[in-house]
């Protein structure tokens, strides 16, 4: 199997600015102590991230327009939640929510 | 962290690869459709596979495909890898005090894994207040890692025969996984205190929505949760 030249390029550029803020803060951390202040707020960021990256994919978005929520995508987080809020179980909840987007295409 | 007393469950290779499994059908789930995507934007096998081994960012992953669809320049889409994945950033920062004591190349080595999901799954065991070691940590990224390249990989074997993995709802495992990881977090930041919790989600959902007109997701994502970051860290604590 061979690899373009483009593509070798594309994924080594790639695959090095994601590796840096990965490990930068890992290498940093070992020299110096972060103030008690930058521990305090990230102390936050679990929740602040997760909810991000969960919004994230509701919505259609384009800068300079208003984001418009994928609706198939809204109908079917209400089966999830309710999974994820009721069993407390992260692979029922993929799975239910799996299904339900696949009928919810069926119909849509 | 040697030297610390872990809790049971939080020790070994084995318990890490324990606390991946309920991820495990997430990141399948999302590598599947990632190698459908990938084949049917030209990638070969070897370029999937190595595409997740060197990058291993989901969304990353996708948004690759979708600009080498459109012939996008290599400095292009390189710098817009960069700005998908600069969230990870903060979740190292979040993440490594948590492991000063050890050594540089294990330190490395847990950042070069580290994954929206795997940072969840960790940052819920230090909302728990548990005591882990190293060896979990790296049991957890491993498992995950070594998943989603397989995943991957599987996908693009038969992505020559589906064209469309979102008829499946396959795409939906990247938002179920965030949506069960976000309440498992939340339901945990509630109990320490209603306040908070509430005020940051709030917060990062407003600025999101309205980042969203401004800048790309992904530059909006980090700009919120930041936001939240710092309302969380000004609202007085109330039980």
């Amino acid at each position: 199997m061979i690899i373009s030249k483009r593509i070798l390029l594309i994924l080594v550029g790639s695959a090095l600015v994601t590796w840096i803020p990965r490990i930068t803060p890992f290498i940093l951390g070992k020299m110096v102590k972060f103030p008690a202040v930058v521990t305090r707020f990230l102390e936050y960021l679990p929740l602040s991230i997760l909810f991000a990256l969960l919004l994230e994919t509701v919505f259609n978005a384009k800068a300079g327009h208003l984001a418009i929520p994928k609706w198939d995508i809204v109908i079917a987080l209400v089966p999830t939640v309710i999974t994820a809020v009721w069993l407390k179980d992260l692979m029922k909840t993929v799975v239910v929510g799996i299904v339900a987007m696949a009928l919810i295409r069926l119909v849509m | 962290m040697k030297d610390v007393q872990t809790d049971l469950g939080y020790t070994t290779f084995r318990d890490g690869v324990r606390s991946c499994l309920p991820t495990v059908l997430g990141y399948l789930g999302i590598g599947f459709s990632f190698g459908i995507v990938g084949i049917n934007s030209h990638l070969n096998l070897f370029e999937i596979a190595l595409m997740s081994a060197i990058v291993y960012g989901g969304s990353s992953q996708f948004v690759m495909c979708g600009l080498l669809l459109a012939n996008t320049s290599i400095t292009g889409i390189v710098m817009t890898v960069f700005l998908v994945n600069l969230r990870h950033l903060l979740m190292s920062m979040t993440a490594s005090p948590h492991f000063r004591e050890e050594s540089l190349l294990r330190n490395v080595s847990i950042g070069s894994l580290l994954t929206d999901e795997s940072f969840a799954v960790f940052s819920t065991t230090v909302a728990q207040e548990k005591y882990f070691s190293l060896r979990w940590m790296e049991g957890l990224n491993v498992t995950a890692y070594i998943t989603w390249i397989v995943a991957t990989i599987l996908g693009g074997v038969v992505g020559n025969f589906i064209t469309d993995p979102e008829q499946f709802g396959l795409d939906f495992a990247l938002t179920a996984m965030f949506a069960g990881l976000f309440i498992t977090q939340f339901q945990w930041e509630l109990t320490k205190s209603q306040r908070k919790a509430v005020s940051v989600v709030v917060s990062v959902g407003v600025s999101l929505y309205l980042l969203l007109f401004f800048v790309s997701s992904s530059v909006a994502v980090i700009i919120s949760a930041l936001v939240g970051c710092f309302v969380g860290g000004i609202v007085h604590d109330n039980k």
